[in-house]
């Protein structure tokens, strides 16, 4: 911890303003300099597989997708069904108590109409992604509905594409119900799930 | 919290903030580590700790970046610390190293914040869109979009909010950035501009998403004792606050950051603000994207629950005339968004703005305290530290 | 005495144990670049659960060498030479060129000093197996050198194995050929 020696001033008043007139380090290149030689630069491309374990929750929820079938785990300390499911609550942090059926029906909690690809390309067929909480089997549990907001955040749910003709005239609120896949092309996987379509 | 011992900003620096910098991830960290060391009358050897923030490794490329980065943040033969929380590691990096120091382990710290988000090839996105859930939620293909435009749009059905309203965030923030020598975007726009930029994924428009960026930012922080000896205009760090929420992020209500709230409540508890509407002069909330400004702001408790659209169109938030003036740098819409530096050029910001060494960006009528918050990783991480003068 | 035993190298993908077709799996995503991944269904008793997910993260990376580092490659692309900067006040060459000095942060970007093309070498190794766990059809050897005025060593390939403390001396490309990288020098190898 070394004490203020005599070289060491009070600072003095060495602002943005004082230091960007003398220039601040930043040198802006363009995406033709790589194109054209204007810059020396190197490429690499790591091989990043994968393999990842579902563990007991995803390995079951997606056996039982692929069966055309929608569970849940449900906490019986806070009353919650926990869609995706998981082992352990986090909000209580115990163990859950039971899986249980969920239908194939829920309730749009937000959607977008998303017009890029996620290289920032246009393109002509909008895709729409939503949240959409899942409806129970049994009635909604006390405190899992939220009464304040637009048709009720109940809280399970995951995210999925919705298929509509007209995207303006789709509405938070709405009721959708899941497009499966026929049962030989079933994986396992999100995908089962086609995408939603709205029912009246 | 009762910390041990008041910490002070003492200097502070920052690079240009540009698209594709030419400079490699160290340059940029020693140019603002430098300018910061500078300002703050301090040399290298007088530093006792290091600590770094910046973001996935994924977007310099390089594995193990902290490490690489340490030479460049001044770090070589000392203790050094990388932080990481996504967004909210701008205004986390202080954090960390107010504890460095509050503790009393060190007298001074050298904080700095850094991202090389061009090395990433297409589009940062390729790494960006691994947030999603491997299992559920990548194989539909998704973009990071999406998570923005569905909270956004969350937030205003939920309060009836208009789309012209929130417009008026890239409007304010573009203009205040003309003031900022680093500034990447800045300009003169009008609402209608914003209205009639491409739908990149509704309800978002271009111009309401802040750009891809190279930059890097730092701050010097030292003990009561040695900022007294240093300067006779410390800045305070009076308050800190970190929350983090659950990653099911498709089971929580988007319309509210409670993460943010909880940072906020922590960070105005340690300062003693019982009022933040009335005590906060300056406000630096995280806006990626226009609304989340608003929503922000909300979290911080600076405006009621879907008010803010209201309070920025009354004016309250303007630079010159306002009672509260919301990100005078011009914030990431304005500035750039390299995403770890970011929230650290908005506590640089604070700095400046505190000692009214601000130039044309000041804030006028002597502001006292200010607060600045990051965000970040799935709509989770809230981080907020609120400073103050005498 | 206990006799060391060495474990043969596995070749890539290991077998999961009771996963079924594992290497035509593989084969199969290795192709297959779209975000959507495999699921691999494990038999466990009469029902087939899902148990693994297999994915792909997509990253390419470009590196620009920089302010500092781009000096380097000028030199060593138009002149053949190795430039390097100095802090004097810390008594250290750096090569590649830096931008700053790690130890003391003082800018020394226009420090520039000539140094090389000759050097001694530090330290070497043979490499026999790839990234992957494969053997190389043919050893790779890599050397730290540090070239003469330096007191930094930097890594490069040697034509072959030579002692600690050699002197060796840079092959270079022909000047048409280079590109401003670091493999316009070819090698190095033992000076003559």
């Amino acid at each position: 911890m070394n004490a203020l020696s005599k070289d060491q001033t009070m600072s003095e008043s060495t602002t943005l303003e004082t230091t960007a007139t003398n220039k601040l380090v930043g040198t802006n290149l363009r995406s033709r300099d790589f194109r054209t030689g204007g810059v020396f630069f190197e490429v690499a491309k790591p091989k990043l597989e994968y393999a990842w374990d579902t563990g007991k929750a995803i390995g079951k929820f997606l056996t039982e997708l692929k069966k055309g079938k929608i569970v849940g785990t449900y906490c019986a300390q806070c009353k919650r069904t926990l869609v995706p499911p998981r082992m352990f609550c986090e909000l209580c942090f115990k163990d859950i108590d039971k899986w249980v059926p969920l239908k194939d029906t829920g309730v749009i909690q937000t959607f977008s109409v998303c017009f890029i690809t996620w290289d920032m390309k246009r393109v002509k067929n909008p895709q729409i992604p939503a949240v959409i909480t899942i409806d129970t089997v049994h009635p909604p549990e006390a405190g899992s509905l939220d009464k304040t907001t637009p048709g009720g955040w109940r809280g399970g749910g995951f995210m999925h594409l919705v298929k509509v003709k007209d995207w303006k005239s789709l509405k938070i609120g709405d009721r959708v119900k899941a497009v499966w896949k026929p049962k030989a092309q079933r994986k396992g996987a999100i995908t089962d799930i086609k995408y939603f379509e709205v029912i009246k | 919290m009762k910390p041990y011992r008041k910490v002070a900003i003492v200097g502070a620096g920052i690079t240009k903030f540009v698209h594709k910098a030419k400079e490699t991830p160290k340059e940029l960290s020693w140019a603002a580590s430098k300018m910061a060391l500078d300002s703050s009358g301090l040399k290298l050897k007088n530093i006792d700790a290091v600590v770094h923030g910046t973001a996935p490794d994924a977007f310099d490329g390089v594995h193990m970046k902290g490490e690489y980065l340490s030479e460049g943040s001044g770090g070589w033969n000392k203790p050094y610390l990388r932080c990481y929380v996504g967004g909210g590691t701008g205004v986390f990096a202080p954090l960390e190293a107010w504890y460095h120091i509050a503790s009393g382990a060190f007298d001074t710290c050298l904080v700095v914040c850094e991202e090389k988000m061009s090395s990433c090839q297409p589009h940062p996105q390729s790494a960006f869109i691994n947030i999603f859930d491997n299992f559920l939620e990548r194989p539909l293909g998704p973009n990071l979009l999406w998570i923005f435009s569905l909270e956004m749009h969350r937030y205003m059905a939920t309060y009836g909010l208009k789309l012209e309203d929130i417009a008026k965030v890239s409007v304010k923030n573009k203009k205040n950035a003309m003031a900022h020598p680093s500034a990447q975007v800045s300009g003169e726009i009008t609402v209608q501009d914003v209205m009639n930029s491409e739908v990149l994924a509704w309800p978002v428009h271009r111009l309401m998403v802040s750009p891809t960026t190279d930059g890097a930012a730092a701050v010097i922080l030292a003990s009561e004792e040695r900022a007294k000896q240093l300067t006779d205009k410390p800045v305070w760090i009076d308050g800190v606050g970190w929350s983090l929420d659950s990653a099911y992020w498709t089971n929580r209500d988007l319309s509210f950051p409670r993460y943010v709230e909880k940072a906020a409540r922590m960070a105005y508890d340690m300062a003693g603000i019982k009022e933040p509407k009335k005590e906060i002069h300056i406000a630096e909330p995280y806006d990626p994207f226009a609304y989340k400004e608003l929503h922000h702001l909300e979290g911080l408790l600076l405006s009621d629950k879907g008010k803010a659209p209201e309070d920025l169109a009354l004016g309250r938030f303007d630079r010159a005339t306002g009672n509260l003036p919301v990100c005078p740098s011009g914030g990431l819409l304005g500035v750039g968004n390299p995403i770890a530096a970011a929230g650290m050029m908005k506590v640089c910001e604070l700095f400046w703005q505190l000692r009214g060494e601000a130039g044309a960006r000041q804030v006028r009528g002597k502001p006292r305290k200010a607060v600045a918050q990051a965000w970040g990783d799935l709509m989770q991480v809230g981080t907020v530290i609120v400073c103050g003068v005498n | 005495m206990t006799k060391l035993k060495t474990r043969k190298l596995r070749s890539s993908s290991p077998r999961r144990r009771g996963s079924s077709s594992q290497e035509s799996l593989d084969s199969r995503i290795r192709g297959n670049d779209s975000p959507e991944g495999q699921s691999c269904a494990k038999t466990q008793g009469r029902t087939k659960t899902v148990t693994v997910w297999h994915g792909k993260i997509p990253i390419e990376s470009w590196y620009t060498p920089g302010v500092a580092g781009e000096k380097t490659l000028m030199a060593l692309k138009n002149q053949g030479s190795f430039l390097a900067t100095v802090c004097g006040d810390c008594n250290v060459t750096y090569f590649p060129a830096r931008m700053f000095c790690e130890r003391c942060f003082a800018d020394i970007l226009n420090n520039e000093k000539i140094v090389g093309p000759d050097g001694t070498l530090e330290s070497w190794s043979v490499v026999t197996v790839d990234k992957d766990g494969k053997k190389l059809k043919k050893p790779q050897t890599f050397g730290l050198i540090k070239l003469d005025g330096t007191n930094t060593v930097f890594l490069h390939k040697l034509k072959s194995q030579a002692l600690i403390g050699a002197r060796v001396e840079p092959v270079l490309k022909d000047p048409a050929k280079r590109k401003g990288s670091v493999n316009d020098i070819l090698h190095f190898k033992a000076a003559v």
